[in-house]
């Protein structure tokens, strides 16, 4: 292996930890970036650009031990990037079949139409925090750091685009 | 739905809407695997991965991808992005990164503060793209230094995204190459907002440096004032330099 190989791909104890670390937390993070971006084919490269995001920081990284948070951290990074830099077409972005409850196919719930109509129209930073707050749980400050923003400004993207939501739910 | 919603009555809809999301759209059952094999990948061929003609994480720099595009059309190149393609022209990708990403930018206007570049977390990283031109085309190889540089202010962060020439690039730059190399651009996206200056950015000025070392070390610097993008509607004056 050249030095330049080893600068970039790390020791191998080190390559192992990662993986370890990066194999447990992979699905959660699909799921996480899956409700950000909506699109699973983006969720599976924005789980790929974590990947490759934390593998490079891996040896920088404080406390390898908790690697959970920051891993979070990246993912929520890529999803809001993701969509935000490339705005393009999501598959499902018509078909909305997966809205219906799979015990009873004929039933689609108008207002999870709605929702997912006015989801699509967020910004990416406001799905983020609709998506982290309302389904994963995060507090308003959990959601500020993970998406590197103040606390304030995450409350402020909370609240627009609740406001949103309501508005545009309650016009149909 | 005429009444307007109450706040509970939202959530509980985020709720569903996200629960049969996640339920009608399993995990991969390779997905870590995959992921893990793309990262750790010797140099960052990665992204020339065969059977994925969208090569997600060069998209995702549309600065790279736009300056990438410009220096093809003018001078005839195809740049080739994916392994084994049938173009008789040759691109190579290599790792600039050789270094730990370092430096610092001052800024004012729209943001005051100084920052220092930090733990890498959103950055694609540097590289130099080399591209030769198509037979029977005589342009000197051309050199596109390009590259993401995370830069902490507090609990945010600051990205820097550059592209260029190894030369001094005074922006902006005209609407079409007047010379050989790739035009200079240079963004950055803070807080959700972006700023850049370049082709795409006519209020945009300043000057932009951009070399390469031996060692495949990327040192720029810059002295710019940027355009507004999104998210704001005042110029961000940066000066500074990095390496990566």
């Amino acid at each position: 292996m050249s030095a330049e190989e080893t600068a970039i791909t790390g020791p191998h104890v080190a390559r192992a930890d990662f993986e370890r670390a990066f194999r447990s937390e992979a699905t959660r993070l699909y799921y996480l970036a899956l409700t950000i971006v909506r699109s699973p084919t983006d969720a599976e490269d924005v789980v790929q650009e974590t990947a490759l995001s934390a593998w490079r920081a891996w040896p920088r990284l404080r406390d390898p031990g908790q690697p959970g948070p920051w891993l979070t951290r990246i993912c929520v990074n890529h999803s809001v990037h993701r969509r935000r830099g490339l705005g393009r077409l999501h598959e499902g972005a018509v078909s909305v079949e997966w809205l219906a409850d799979p015990h009873d196919p004929l039933s689609l719930s108008g207002s999870l139409l709605d929702f997912d109509r006015v989801f699509q129209t967020l910004s990416p930073r406001q799905r983020a925090v609709v998506a982290l707050h309302f389904y994963h749980g995060y507090t308003a400050a959990e959601c500020a750091t993970l998406m590197g923003c103040r606390p304030g400004t995450a409350r402020s993207h909370l609240a627009r685009a609740l406001a949103v939501l309501k508005q545009e739910m309650r016009s149909e | 739905m005429n009444e307007v919603p109450s706040d509970e009555q939202v959530a509980e809809t985020a709720r569903q809407y996200f629960g049969r999301l996640v339920e009608s759209r399993p995990a991969p059952p390779q997905l870590a695997e995959t992921a893990i094999a793309g990262a750790v990948a010797p140099r960052r061929v990665v992204f020339l991965k065969p059977g994925k003609p969208r090569p997600s994480w060069v998209l995702s720099s549309l600065v790279a991808v736009a300056a990438a595009l410009i220096i093809a059309v003018p001078v005839g190149l195809s740049l080739v992005l994916r392994s084994g393609g049938a173009a008789p022209a040759a691109t190579s990708g290599a790792q600039g990164g050789s270094v730990v990403p370092n430096g610092t930018l001052v800024l004012s206007g729209a943001i005051t503060a100084t920052v220092t570049a930090g733990i890498q977390q959103t950055g694609l990283g540097c590289r130099v793209i080399d591209s030769t031109p198509a037979p029977p085309a005589t342009t000197p190889i051309d050199k596109l230094l390009t590259g993401e540089v995370d830069f902490d202010h507090g609990a945010a962060l600051v990205v820097l995204t550059f592209s260029g020439a190894a030369t001094t690039s005074t922006l902006p730059l005209p609407g079409e190459l007047k010379g050989p190399g790739p035009p200079g651009t240079v963004g950055i996206s803070a807080n959700g907002r972006e700023w850049s200056a370049g082709q795409s950015s006519p209020t945009s000025s300043g000057t932009l440096t951009l070399s390469v070392s031996e060692g495949g070390t990327i040192h720029g610097s810059v002295d710019a004032s940027l355009a507004p993008l999104r998210g704001s509607s005042t110029p961000l004056h940066i000066a500074g330099n990095w390496n990566c």
